[in-house]
């Protein structure tokens, strides 16, 4: 007994110790990947023809139309920029932003990353990485909307986002440039790159409905159950008509 | 008091003296890559157009007029100052002059603003407001939106698409013209290419806000009106790469708001359009 | 008004507030809109240099005090497009709404119109109260939207519509306030017209008027008649932007990337973008007379005074004021000549304009030629009427170009129309301000200004006024758009770079040549040498009265008995005559 109840407490107190979370070894993993089914050459990306402002190519890199971006080089093939996040089960667990900034970048000309996902509260930072003028405009749905300029390479604008939302961003100088915000109350969210892959970490156990939106497909849904320290491993195939 | 004047007029000075310290110039932020031609300064900018010359020459003759006007008004005035100053012995004189020369300065002033009005800004203005017949011109639909400008040529078929908004797409098809039908082979630039030579009509409209279709070279300017198609034309007989500017506030980067305008033969037009008309390239990523 | 009643007024004493702050006398209220009005003049000013900054040196931190405009403005002490274009729009509204028209017509006008016409004040002094305040609470609706989110306005004083249907909350507030500024021009334009016609002394006849007391007149005309139109036009883009109607939006707009209707706009369709336009300028074509037809009264004041002669062709210069004025409700779509206007309207509008530079002309020239056999006395109040009128030539004959329709096309838009409409109201109007200033201070405070300073004021505003706006026509003629935060970005914008630095400079040294006229100012209030109630030996009504007048304005009322520019009468013992001295022997 005193051994049973000392091995529980030396636990508790290594972890306390640790500073991790009694509850952490508890939490598992969703992960998967978001396939697409269909015939990719249907949608390839083109050239965007950016002449309209000779600084905008000056570093002779090219850009793409993004409103579909396949995976092509992954089996099956997949799509980036998916948002996968949890949409129902958590209950009423409230969670606090983590302090880290988080920065949209205007690169030649086009915006990085082209899907960003982020807290409510969460520090938010626009850069201006080029060498001419932007005009960084949020069309929100709840938030306050942002319409400003930066004028000069390495401007840089704070925002703070502070209602769950999914909004569009564009330029107002730059017609082709294009993104989207997500805004979530919780951390439990991914934008699916060139893997195609998504992993969300630390999910308490629970039955969840995960939710993947891409900007052109829409949104597919599936219902997961994540036991005890478990990794739950479930795709979404996007399969449009 | 008088210190207080002193003090005010040292600083100035000092400050007068001290501005060629301070007049370093930022570096103008220029379009990369890009040489405008023709030179400018104090005056009018180069005339690349067939009909520009009528409203500089209007310009000059105006001024001339108003000169004539200022100066006889200024060598009187000065005059008068100094003859008529008060000092001893000199008596205001009460009765009213006659005045007969400026009688008849009036009625020539008047005269004149007639013939100029008559005979040289009517003419020139119904010919700028006088396109040749469409058939025989080059059409381009000048499309404004804050803060570009879309030039949209008809194509081989010699017709526009239908546009409507819900075609929109803002990477490739800022006008939104209808891909299908007859908007198949329509080009949407970015810059403003004509031939040399030869009529253009540019058909001006907006898509959100009041701009200006201003080429300050053609000495063409014409409002964008959301909600409007107004037609301007022009002929340029210059070549050259030269400058649209938005000449109507349109928000906040309307300063900005440039198109290059390339005047080329028509070889060089020609195969501008077919490379432009081209459907737009596969993206490769690295 | 009969002494008996006079003696009645006077039997109840007023509280301080009643006395100097809600006052119904229209001294006043005239010296309530002068300060208020000087004060916006002034801060209207400091938009402008903050503003030349940027165009001298483009993109480029302002030095010392570029931290204090926040960051939303002024990153890192660099102005942001979206700042520059609100300093811009409220410049503009801030002189001509706040600053110039009430002080013309709501400071001079009401201090010494009355005076001069021999009434003991308007017609209706409770109206006249109520017209300054309502002005008040305009202009702090103007100010307050300096601070609201996105800033003031940024649509130009201009405001054309679409831009200023989606502009942000600042251009609501722009809105409000005119509905207040407007309400105070038609409220006082009526006081102006109805005491004019019914309070004048005993022998006042209209042709024994001060020309300044026929500008007054004809200038409430224009405010009564010109107004309503925008007033209407400011509530209907309002409607526009709060209400969800639209006057002004066509259909089948797309605003950065969105199809009309949105959130923001619920109701779109059906309006048009020119209706606004004509509206706009409907008013303010006649507001720009408004601007300069109280500065000819000043000045033709000043000058007759100066000059120790009367006016040449005084019933001339009556009958062409009227005419311009009356000129001036059909001229106003030569603002609107690039709108996609046809060789008919055009030639309508053209030739309208080109008959209003008659009068303008006509006015100019009297003026001149009083200078002919005068005794010119080079007074402090001289020296900016003197200047005045060759400074109002420059500004209207470039005028011409821009009404010649054909000559506009290159023109319009361009630092050329800066440079004409700022000499006929900066070199033009405001130096007529300060005549007037000089030139009445001793009856409004029974002291007079310092001329030492007065003479160095006048010579550094005169001396840099025009570096400032004169190099700007051939910035204009070479194509440099105005309201461009860096006309830089252009060819033929760099190629004339250094005069747009030259006209910075001389801006700022313009202010800096304002010191010694605010120094002058308020040492002159405190300590300035006292004066007799005639120092300048005028012979209009105002130098009848006490220095300052007093509630009531004359001892007893006058009788006039002659014109209003008695000066070197032949035969006569006196150099001068006011109008209520009876005829000699």
């Amino acid at each position: 007994m005193n051994r049973f109840v000392a091995k529980v407490l030396f636990t508790v107190g290594a972890c306390l110790a640790s500073g991790a979370p009694l509850w952490a070894q508890d939490t598992g993993v969703i992960k998967g990947k978001i396939v697409f089914k269909g015939d990719p050459a249907a949608y390839s990306r083109v050239e965007i023809d950016t002449s309209k402002d000779p600084n905008c190519g000056k570093d002779g890199k090219k850009i793409g139309t993004e409103n579909v971006v396949l995976n092509k080089k992954t089996t099956p093939v997949t799509v980036r920029n998916v948002l996968v996040s949890i949409k129902e089960g958590l209950g009423d667990r409230k969670y606090t932003a983590p302090t880290d900034k988080v920065v949209l970048d205007q690169k030649g000309c086009h915006y990085e990353p082209h899907v960003l996902a982020l807290m409510e509260g969460q520090p938010l930072t626009i850069r201006n990485s080029d060498d001419t003028n932007h005009n960084i405009h949020f069309l929100p749905k709840v938030n306050e909307e942002v319409n400003v300029t930066q004028p000069q390479k390495g401007m840089e604008k704070d925002v703070k986002l502070v209602k769950e939302d999914v909004f569009k961003v564009k330029c107002d100088v730059h017609p082709w440039m294009g993104c989207h915000i997500a805004v979530f109350t919780h951390p439990f969210f991914f934008v699916t790159k060139e893997e195609g892959t998504f992993e969300l970490k630390n999910v308490p156990p629970g039955k969840y409905k995960v939710e993947a939106w891409h900007e052109t497909f829409g949104t597919l849904s599936m219902d997961v159950e994540v036991a005890t320290g478990a990794t739950v491993e479930k795709d979404l195939t996007f399969e449009p008509k | 008091m008088k210190f207080a004047a002193v003090a005010t007029v040292v600083l100035a000075g000092w400050c007068v003296w001290a501005s060629p310290a301070l007049g370093q110039q930022a570096d103008a932020p220029s379009t990369v890559g890009v040489t405008i031609t023709g030179d400018y300064g104090y005056g009018f900018p180069p005339d690349a157009s067939e009909h520009g010359h009528e409203m500089d020459r209007l310009i000059v003759i105006v001024h001339w007029f108003m000169g004539v006007l200022f100066v006889g008004w200024g060598v009187f005035f000065a005059y008068c100052l100094v003859r008529f100053r008060r000092r001893p012995g000199h008596q205001a004189g009460y009765d009213m002059i006659k005045a007969k020369p400026s009688k008849y300065a009036e009625l020539g002033v008047a005269v004149f603003e007639g013939v100029l009005l008559i005979s040289f800004s009517m003419p020139a203005w119904t010919k700028a407001k006088s396109p040749p017949d469409p058939a025989t011109a080059v059409n381009i639909r000048v499309v404004a939106e804050q803060f570009a400008w879309n030039f949209h040529y008809p194509g081989k078929d010699g017709k526009f698409g239908k546009t409507d908004p819900k075609h929109i797409d803002t990477a490739i098809n800022a006008v939104g013209v209808d891909r299908s039908g007859e908007g198949k082979d329509d080009v949407i630039s970015g810059e403003l290419h004509v031939p040399v030579g030869e009529a253009v009509i540019c058909q001006i409209s907006s898509k959100d806000v009041i701009h200006s279709f201003g080429v300050p070279v053609l000495r063409v300017k014409q409002d964008a009106m959301p909600g409007m198609r107004i037609p301007v034309w022009f002929k340029a007989v210059k070549t050259g790469t030269y400058e649209v500017a938005c000449a109507q506030l349109c928000g906040n980067n309307h300063y900005k708001m440039k198109a290059l305008i390339v005047i080329e033969p028509r070889d060089q037009y020609d195969a501008w359009l077919e490379k432009k008309g081209a459907p737009p390239k596969e993206f490769e990523e690295e | 008004m009969t002494a008996e009643h006079h003696g009645q007024h006077g039997h109840h004493e007023l509280g301080w507030w009643r006395k100097y702050v809600f006052s119904t006398d229209h001294k006043v209220i005239g010296v309530q809109y002068a300060v208020t009005a000087l004060f916006f003049l002034f801060f209207g000013f400091c938009l402008m240099m903050i503003m030349r900054w940027q165009l001298a040196y483009p993109g480029r931190p302002l030095p010392l005090i570029g931290g204090l405009f926040g960051e939303a403005n002024m990153p890192g002490g660099i102005m942001l497009p979206e700042f520059y274009n609100s300093l811009g729009a409220m410049h503009g509204t801030i002189m001509v709404f706040l600053g110039v028209v009430p002080m013309v017509v709501g400071g001079f006008g009401n201090y010494v119109m009355p005076l001069q016409i021999g009434a003991p004040d308007m017609s209706f002094p409770k109206l006249n109260m109520v017209s300054y305040w309502v002005y008040f609470v305009g202009g702090v609706v103007m100010l307050t939207s300096f601070f609201v989110p996105g800033g003031a306005a940024n649509s130009g004083w201009t405001s054309y519509a679409p831009l200023s249907v989606i502009a942000t909350m600042g251009q609501t507030m722009w809105l409000l306030g005119m509905v207040f500024l407007i309400t105070s021009s038609l409220l006082g334009s009526v006081n102006f017209i109805v005491t004019i016609i019914q309070l004048r002394a005993k022998g006042l006849t209209m042709f024994r008027l001060p020309f300044f007391v026929w500008a007054q007149f004809v200038t409430a005309f224009l405010l009564l008649l010109a107004f309503p139109p925008l007033e209407a036009a400011a509530v209907l883009q309002l409607m526009d932007r709060v209400a969800g109607t639209s006057f002004f939006i066509p259909a089948g707009l797309v605003v950065s990337g969105q199809v009309l209707p949105t959130d923001n706009l619920p109701q779109t369709g059906g309006g048009n973008p020119l209706l606004w336009q004509h509206l706009f300028w409907f008013l303010a074509h006649p507001e720009v007379y408004v601007l300069i037809l109280p500065g000819m009264g000043i000045v033709t004041e000043v000058i007759a005074n100066n000059t120790r002669k009367p006016v040449w062709g005084y019933r001339t210069m009556v009958y062409a004021l009227v005419f311009l004025g009356f000129m001036s409700f059909i001229v106003w779509a030569h603002h609107m000549f690039i709108t996609g206007m046809g060789t008919t309207l055009s030639a309508f509008f053209a030739t309208t304009t080109m008959i209003i530079s008659i009068p303008s002309v006509v006015i100019l020239t009297a003026l001149l030629i009083t200078l002919h056999r005068a005794s010119i006395r080079f007074t402090t109040p001289m020296l900016f009427a003197l200047a005045f009128l060759p400074m109002f030539a420059v500004g209207g004959l470039t005028g011409l170009p821009l009404g010649l329709p054909a000559a506009d096309i290159p023109l319009h838009d361009t630092y050329y129309v800066i440079a004409h409409f700022h000499y006929v109201v900066a070199p033009g109007t405001i130096f007529a301000i300060f005549a007037g200033i000089y030139y009445w201070f001793p009856k409004v405070t029974g002291r007079t200004f310092d001329p030492f300073l007065g003479k160095i004021h006048f010579w550094l505003s005169l001396v840099f006024i025009n570096i400032v706006f004169a190099p700007m026509f051939w910035v204009g003629m070479a194509g440099v758009s105005r309201r461009l935060y860096d006309q830089t970005v252009y060819a033929h914008g760099l190629a004339v770079q250094p005069a747009v630095e030259l006209s910075s400079w001389a801006a700022w040294l313009l202010g800096l040549a304002q010191i010694p006229f605010i120094i002058n100012f308020f040492m002159s209030i405190r300590k300035g040498r006292t004066v007799s109630d005639n120092p300048w030996e005028g012979t209009t009504l105002e130098w009848v009265a006490p220095s300052p007048p007093p509630h009531g304005n004359f001892a007893s009322v006058p009788v006039v008995y002659r014109g209003p520019y008695e000066y070197s009468v032949p035969g006569s013992a006196r150099e001068f005559f006011p109008q209520n001295v009876v005829a000699e022997a």
